[in-house]
């Protein structure tokens, strides 16, 4: 018998999670059933059977796919700028000050209040994705900046008694250490990707999950609201999982 | 003295003053019309000239958002405050606080729109459930962090440091305790509440800065959209500046 | 007259708990005594550890007692379970007859640590006046301005814990431990952070705050030099599992000052005492 302590903790952790799901989805159809809440909130099988509808399924699937690659673009963008404009402060530190100053304001500035920027800078069509990738580059660059704090000042010593360049010191030294921090910011970025392309696809994109989450909602077709909510939160969650997974075998790899 | 202080705002705030420039030139250099992209001068003068309407909309909002913030905290301590007596509360929230912080909320606005009918009630309403689990979260952790050497002291006084009956230890020490916590949170979602108000305003609201923005747009009066945006950014850093600074100056006071 | 005055007050219940105390004398202080005391530690995987090994001791009542020991060799352990902290695994301790557990519903144990464990957003004042507002009794603010004279720090009653020393928290940390007047005072290094002239002057201090009223009290040291200068008797721990391994009585002269340090007696306790502790160190099996 193996019962180490690992195990079972993740049992009863899993356990948790089974019991507070079963019980909000249980509570969910019932709500529905008896529609306590009006027609607003259906039992979750009514929508699970719509969705399974031919016609309702390929629309979904079709915005889905749409508000995806959006999101995945815009991860990839906003990671990878937001990775690097954290190191270029680290590299040229004169700039750091004004980085950080930026970062919490442009942070600050709600999503939304870019949407009228952004439909004249890069167009309708590209807004989703450009949403999603600044969502994206404000988590990452936060994550990275928190993380190059955290070099423990130990090794700033290091660097400056061994007279390291900045350059190699960010490559050996800074960036391995604030690489658990980035895959963090990573992880929550997943969820900034899609947030951002769904918000993004309401100022004017010709199709997407967003577009018919506001069709349904004006045009009162509650199934297919709910069904686009929760596509959506499947594909944030799919994200997190991924990286989450990343995070794990990665990161003790690396000797994290 | 004058130079010394121009420089010191200038490494600040020169990423600011980049943007401001940038969107200058990307007007000037594209020969836009207002009614396509207004120039930063258009934008603040639509601000002053209609500065009554403006503060008026943009108190709204600010309302709105405060409000659902506060609702959503005080929801949030309460339930933390239950969850501390009785721990199988928290066995079932904490992972659905978990799982929801990695769903794209704000995106599903519309939903909760359909749920509880248009209006303002209903941007209270969202902005209240989204504040709520991060409230909870940070309350909850900081009521469970006291360090074990005051819990020992508490013991030997005969106090009870757990449950119904542990509630002059959670009166004195433990709610105490979680006071930076509190603040952590707020700080967080001060943006965020926002955010959610303005997206709110902007679906389905009849005022607010999110209603001014989307309304002006399809009025053809650009320079108010943007002045619209601009002022929610100012509003929203503004937030996050008073928040940050109530958190800097209490975190202090809380460190042995 | 006088006598006939006191006892109408007293009847009235009008005394303050302090004169009520100091009327009735001896009772302000309990007697300790451990008998076969042992704890043992369940680690994950079913392994063990025995952190004390049967200590037997009786502690009479108001003496100061000194208990030392090389690292790990569960003074702290020892001092938790007679707080109420931990609960023996074999064995009894008897507070005045009564459990800890009993003992400290009854508010009749004070502890400070070494890590003070003051509460950071509760200026010094509040901080002492916490005990009485855990334990759901009034506060008595006299009480607690004379405790705050007591430990010398009047000054800095609005003080937050951040704005003072190390010792000044020490300080304020030892006045909280006294704030319900224990009957019996557990003391775990509380000086064990502090530099080695602080140290002394601390231990100067906690004499005359010890002899104003003497109650029980048990001090866990690192310094040998501390715990002659302070207890009635040193207790020699040996290493895990922790036993008594030697009883020593320190019969100097009270009060004692920097003086005392200087004689021959205080020297050869100190030495004798020294070379028990490094023998016991020595003989430890390989950890
Ligand atoms: N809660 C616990 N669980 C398991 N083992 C413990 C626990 N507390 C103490 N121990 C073990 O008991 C032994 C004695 O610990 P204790 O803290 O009493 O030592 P100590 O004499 O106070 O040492 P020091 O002088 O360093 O403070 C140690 O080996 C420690 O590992
Ligand atoms: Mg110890």
């Amino acid at each position: 018998m193996y019962v180490g302590t690992c195990p079972v903790n993740f049992i009863s952790e899993a356990l948790k999670w089974v019991v507070g799901l079963g019980m909000l989805f249980v509570l969910w159809e019932v709500a529905g059933q008896q529609s306590w809440l009006g027609k607003a909130l259906p039992p979750l099988s009514s929508i699970v059977s719509y969705a399974m509808e031919p016609r309702s399924y390929e629309l979904l699937m079709r915005s889905a796919s749409i508000t995806a690659s959006n999101a995945l673009y815009g991860f990839l963008i906003g990671s990878i700028v937001g990775w690097a404009i954290a190191c270029s402060g680290q590299i040229w530190p004169p700039m750091k000050k004004g980085l950080d100053t930026l970062s919490t304001f442009v942070n600050a500035i709600p999503l939304i209040a870019l949407g009228p920027l952004l439909i004249v800078t890069v167009g309708e069509q590209s807004t989703p994705m450009a949403t999603a990738a600044l969502a994206v580059f404000f988590t990452v660059f936060v994550a990275v900046l928190g993380g190059f704090e955290r070099v423990p000042s130990v090794h700033d010593d290091v660097i400056r008694t061994y007279g390291v360049t900045r350059w190699r010191a960010l490559c050996f030294i800074e960036f391995p250490n604030a690489l658990p921090s980035l895959i963090d910011g990573l992880k929550l970025g997943a969820s900034s990707a899609v947030l951002g392309a769904i918000l993004g696809e309401w100022f004017g994109a010709p199709a997407g999950l967003g577009v018919l989450i506001v069709s349904a909602m004006q045009n009162f077709q509650i199934n297919l609201l709910w069904s686009a909510a929760f596509l959506g939160t499947a594909m944030s969650g799919i994200g997190f999982f991924v990286l989450a997974l990343l995070q794990q075998k990665l990161l003790p790899r690396l000797g994290w | 003295m004058v130079r010394q202080s121009l420089s010191r705002i200038w490494s600040r705030y020169w990423g600011i003053f980049l943007l401001v420039g940038l969107w200058q030139l990307f007007v000037s250099v594209n020969n836009l019309n207002t009614i396509v992209a207004p120039s930063p001068q258009a934008v603040v003068l639509s601000l002053l000239n209609n500065a009554d309407y403006f503060a008026a909309e943009a108190l709204r909002t600010t309302l709105t958002a405060s409000g659902g913030l506060a609702l959503g905290l005080l929801l949030g301590f309460v339930i933390a405050c239950l969850s501390w007596t009785a721990p199988s509360l928290s066995g079932v929230l904490t992972p659905m606080a978990l799982l929801i912080r990695s769903i794209p909320i704000v995106a599903f606005v519309p939903i909760i729109v359909r749920v509880a009918g248009y209006g303002t009630h209903t941007v209270l309403i969202v902005t209240t459930f989204l504040s709520f689990f991060p409230c909870y979260v940070f309350a909850l952790s900081g009521f469970q962090e006291v360090a074990q050497v005051r819990k020992d002291f508490c013991c030997s006084l005969g106090c009870s440091t757990s449950g119904f009956r542990g509630w002059r230890f959670f009166r004195h020490v433990a709610m105490p305790s979680a006071v930076p916590n509190i603040l952590t949170a707020l700080r967080l979602l001060a943006p965020t509440a926002l955010l959610v108000a303005l997206v709110a305003e902007f679906l389905i609201g009849t005022d607010g800065l999110g209603y001014v923005m989307i309304r002006a747009r399809s009025d053809m009066e650009m320079d108010k959209s943007w002045a619209a945006a601009l002022l929610a950014s100012a509003l929203s850093v503004l937030f996050f500046v008073i928040f940050s600074y109530l958190d800097k100056k209490y975190r202090n006071n809380w460190q042995a | 007259m006088m006598s006939n005055l006191h006892d109408v007050i007293r009847l009235e219940g009008f005394l303050s708990r302090q004169e009520v105390c100091m009327e009735a004398g001896n009772q302000s202080t309990s007697d300790i005594v451990l008998e076969g005391v042992r704890k043992r530690f369940e680690l994950a995987k079913g392994q063990v550890i025995d952190a004390v090994e049967h200590v037997d001791l009786n502690i009479a009542g108001g003496e100061f007692i000194a208990l030392i020991g090389p690292s790990g060799c569960g003074k702290s352990t020892l001092l938790r379970m007679v707080a109420g902290l931990e609960t023996p695994s074999h064995g009894q301790i008897k507070i005045a007859g009564q459990t800890p557990n009993e003992c400290i519903k009854q508010q009749k144990l004070g502890i400070a640590m070494q890590e003070h464990g003051l509460m950071p957003w509760l200026s010094a004042w509040d901080n002492i006046a916490l005990p009485f507002r855990l334990a759901g009794l009034p506060v008595d603010i006299d009480r607690v301005h004379e405790l705050l004279a007591l430990v010398g720090l009047d000054e800095f009653a609005n003080a937050l814990p951040k704005q003072l020393s190390g010792g000044m928290k020490q300080r304020v940390s030892i006045a909280r431990a006294l704030a319900l007047e224990p009957q019996v005072l557990i003391l775990d290094e509380p000086f064990g952070a502090l530099d080695a002239v602080t140290r002394r002057l601390m231990n100067n201090e906690l004499q005359r705050i010890w002899s104003r009223k003497p109650t029980t009290t048990i001090l866990v040291t690192h310094s040998v030099e501390e715990a002659v200068f302070l207890a009635d008797r040193v207790c020699l721990m040996s290493p895990r599992p922790g036993r008594l391994a030697l009883v020593e009585p320190i019969t100097l002269e009270r009060p004692r000052s920097l003086e005392t340090m200087q004689t021959a007696e205080f020297r050869n306790l100190l030495a004798k005492l020294t070379a028990a502790l490094d023998e016991v160190c020595m003989s430890a099996p390989a950890q």
